[in-house]
């Protein structure tokens, strides 16, 4: 009697465990697609447009390209991990290749996430999140000659709380945080974590000697601060929500505010000057992943959508406005997105692919 | 053996309810977004379930007003109207017609809505028509465009007419219905959709016979293409469009695809291209709460409008969403008309107001 009672127990936790894993991988929803304007692929960018880092006042994006994630193999690595540089007055649809000089190691440079902050003497100062070939990781630091129009190599920062790290604000000349997206190595191990919920990323601040664990066992892709610097946005992608904390640099601390459910993994996040959100999403899961395991295979891809997402003023509700979805043949699994000329343009990046540059002809304050 | 009987059981109701919940559309939200400009049209606040577009003279025929499933007569408290809008003029403003010569006025409730126009040029409306105590006729008007009214021609019932939905006119006299179930009440109806065995189906009726073409199955919005050889038929409750090649002639229909949407889509229109423009319901268990209780204006369903544009040989089809809203703008969609080359979009709902887009964005890519 008793066996049977635990046994019943544990068929319920199977079976519930199997719902939910089956609802996480979206199998009941697919994209629509629509475009808010002519859309035009941004030359340039072929393995990727993972990131986007907006200089506003110089009307310039940077972009990462390239990045390694999980390989299964150094060899299966065939791209260079490159940094571009698009112009958003010309409408080119050409982003330029800088170079980026004295690395340490430049076969192993693979950016991730970008951040950007401004020195006192204007210099525009890139943190990046790179990994290499084998999946190490490090966060460098380059300064960007206007001029010469190249990065310079700064620094190289390798911390044992950088365990798998996924995106970066820069908080100083020196400071930054930085997220995690899982504790696992590899692709099996991410499964597992995945699967079993049971999350080893999270939130690490380095104040330009020591790191120090902000947020801990939680999955942390895209990290943004809002415009005054004191809210911290985290997609916690795995979970299809986004994590509103309230940030005190001073304190080193996090005050956890509210955790928006968005029923799509949002990825990389930008803040425009009202502070609306805008972040490139992976909408069904089941599509993604199979795109993410070949990057390479042209003949697979994955959903993309764009979100913009406005927040109450206490941060406890957000209105999402769906700017573009895709079924992957235009625009595939895209990561980021951001809005430049009031709003009537916008540039869309992808993990493994060429970014997007679209008009925006619909009306996006609906509420 | 009786372990393995059980076990079986087991596994048959664990799978079934997954399914279940996979039909009610858990997991599921809806993204807002919108073509271009939107405005409500004045006029029907009761609903705007289905629209006819007579091209010719560039006016829509919009029903409102719709009983459906209605165990309790005395909740109807809405009027069943025809309303008129001019789609050259943006007025937003759509006219309430006068229906003359009704058989029965107070148990007029329109619902699926087709035209014809005859030899002569007259505008011939056929519609589904419900009573507040659910029963069941075709209703043929004509309408006199001078007097700007609707003139009763006669009211067909059939007891083929199960529980019709939408209605193809396909002659001065001859139509295509579609039955988009068999129960008639609310209970009847649950049963039906949680046991999967449909009673609906579509019938044609020559003027004088009707004769079942569809049977067991759910069958909701139903539309021909341009050249009237293809038949679309919205299978709401499993999702799906199932396209048909249609003979008039032969009475007789042979299925080409079925084209699987993921969303619920109610009502169809084909545009002058050809693309089939749909009002969808995406998140079915919203639908449910909303349709449940029409006079609950606290309660609301998302909306969804999508273009089809079918392959050359009709097995598949590239889907656009032209518009998508959780229902705080506007409630349950059933129909949606793109116009004006594609430039112009007008939405109806179930049980709620009209609304009027522009499409400002590329839909052809």
């Amino acid at each position: 009697m008793f066996f049977k009672a635990v046994f019943i127990v544990l068929f319920g936790i199977a079976i519930q465990f199997l719902f939910k894993t089956l609802l996480m991988m979206d199998i009941n929803k697919r994209v629509y697609n629509h475009r808010p304007g002519e859309c035009r692929i941004v030359e340039g960018p072929k393995q990727g447009s993972e990131d986007f880092e907006v200089i506003e006042d110089k009307q310039i994006a940077f972009i990462s390209s390239g990045v390694v994630y999980l390989p299964k193999s150094p060899s299966d690595v065939m791209w260079k991990g490159e940094i571009y540089l698009y112009d958003l007055t010309k409408r080119t649809y050409k982003a330029e290749l800088i170079p980026v000089l004295n690395l340490e190691n430049p076969e192993e440079f693979y950016p991730h996430g970008l951040s950007h902050w401004r020195m006192k003497d204007g210099t525009i100062r890139l943190f990046v999140v790179v990994h290499s070939k084998t999946f190490q990781h490090s966060i460098v630091v380059l300064d960007y000659d206007e001029k010469k129009k190249q990065l310079n190599h700064v620094k190289t920062i390798k911390d044992e709380k950088f365990v798998r790290p996924n995106d970066i604000i820069a908080t100083g000349e020196n400071s930054f945080l930085v997220s995690n997206d899982g504790g696992t190595q590899t692709e099996f191990g991410n499964m597992l974590e995945l699967i079993s919920g049971f999350y080893k990323g999270g939130v690490v601040y380095f104040d330009g000697k020591v790191s120090h664990d902000v947020i801990e066992n939680e999955t942390a892709n895209g990290i943004s601060l809002s415009r005054d610097a004191k809210t911290l946005f985290v997609s916690h992608i795995n979970r299809e929500t986004i994590g509103i904390y309230a940030w005190d640099q001073k304190m080193m601390s996090v005050r956890k505010i509210s955790e928006i459910e968005t029923l799509t993994g949002c990825d990389n996040f930008h803040i425009d000057p009202e502070n609306h959100i805008w972040t490139g999403c992976h909408p069904v899961t089941k599509d993604v992943v199979a795109h993410f395991g070949n990057r390479s295979d042209p003949t697979l891809y994955g959903p993309s959508q764009v979100l913009r997402i406005t927040f109450s003023k206490d941060f406890q509700k957000a209105e999402m406005v769906e700017i573009l979805a895709d079924d992957g043949r235009l625009v595939s699994a895209s990561t980021i997105a951001f809005p430049f000329e009031n709003g009537k343009q916008i540039l869309i990046g992808t993990v493994g692919r060429s970014p997007l540059h679209c008009d925006v002809n619909v009306p996006l304050n609906l509420y | 053996m009786l372990k393995i009987v059980l076990v079986v059981l087991l596994a048959f109701l664990v799978q079934y309810v997954f399914k279940t919940l996979l039909m009610f559309d858990v997991h599921k939200r809806i993204y807002n977004h919108r073509p271009g400009q939107c405005r409500k049209i004045e006029g029907p606040v009761h609903g705007s379930e289905d629209i006819t577009i007579v091209d010719e003279k560039n006016i829509a025929f919009i029903t409102s007003g719709l009983v459906y499933l209605n165990d309790d007569p005395s909740r109807a408290t809405w009027k069943g109207q025809i309303f008129l809008y001019d789609l050259t003029k943006r007025t937003y403003k759509a006219e309430s017609i006068p229906i003359l010569n009704l058989e029965d006025e107070e148990g007029f409730h329109p619902h699926g809505i087709s035209h014809w126009i005859k030899k002569d040029g007259t505008i011939r409306l056929f519609m589904v028509v419900h009573s507040k105590v659910f029963k069941h006729s075709i209703v043929i008007l004509d309408f006199d465009e001078t007097k700007r009214q609707l003139n009763h021609v006669r009211t067909v019932r059939d007891e083929k007419f199960v529980r019709p939905n939408d209605v193809v006119a396909t002659g001065d006299e001859s139509f295509l219905v579609s039955n988009d179930g068999g129960a008639q009440t609310v209970l009847g109806n649950a049963v039906e959709m949680f046991t999967g065995f449909w009673k609906g189906g579509l019938v044609y009726y020559d003027g004088k016979i009707s004769q079942y073409l569809l049977e067991n199955t759910v069958a909701n919005g139903i539309i021909l293409s341009r050249d009237r050889k293809t038949l679309f038929v919205s299978h709401i409750n499993q999702e799906t469009i199932g396209v048909f090649a249609w003979d008039q002639k032969k009475i007789s229909i042979k299925k080409l695809s079925e084209i699987e949407t993921l969303t619920g889509c109610d009502n169809f229109y084909i545009d002058k291209q050809d693309n089939l423009w749909s009002g969808c319901h995406p998140i079915l268990k919203d639908a449910v709460g909303h349709l449940g209780d029409a006079g609950d204006q606290s309660l609301f369903a998302p909306s969804q409008v999508l273009r089809f544009k079918f392959s050359k040989d009709l097995k598949s089809a590239e889907m656009v969403e032209v518009f998508s809203d959780d229902g705080r703008f506007t409630s349950a969609s059933a129909i949606a008309v793109g116009f004006d080359d594609g430039k112009q979009l007008l939405i109806g709902t179930v049980f709620r107001d009209l609304t009027h887009c522009d499409i400002d964005v590329p839909l052809d890519f």
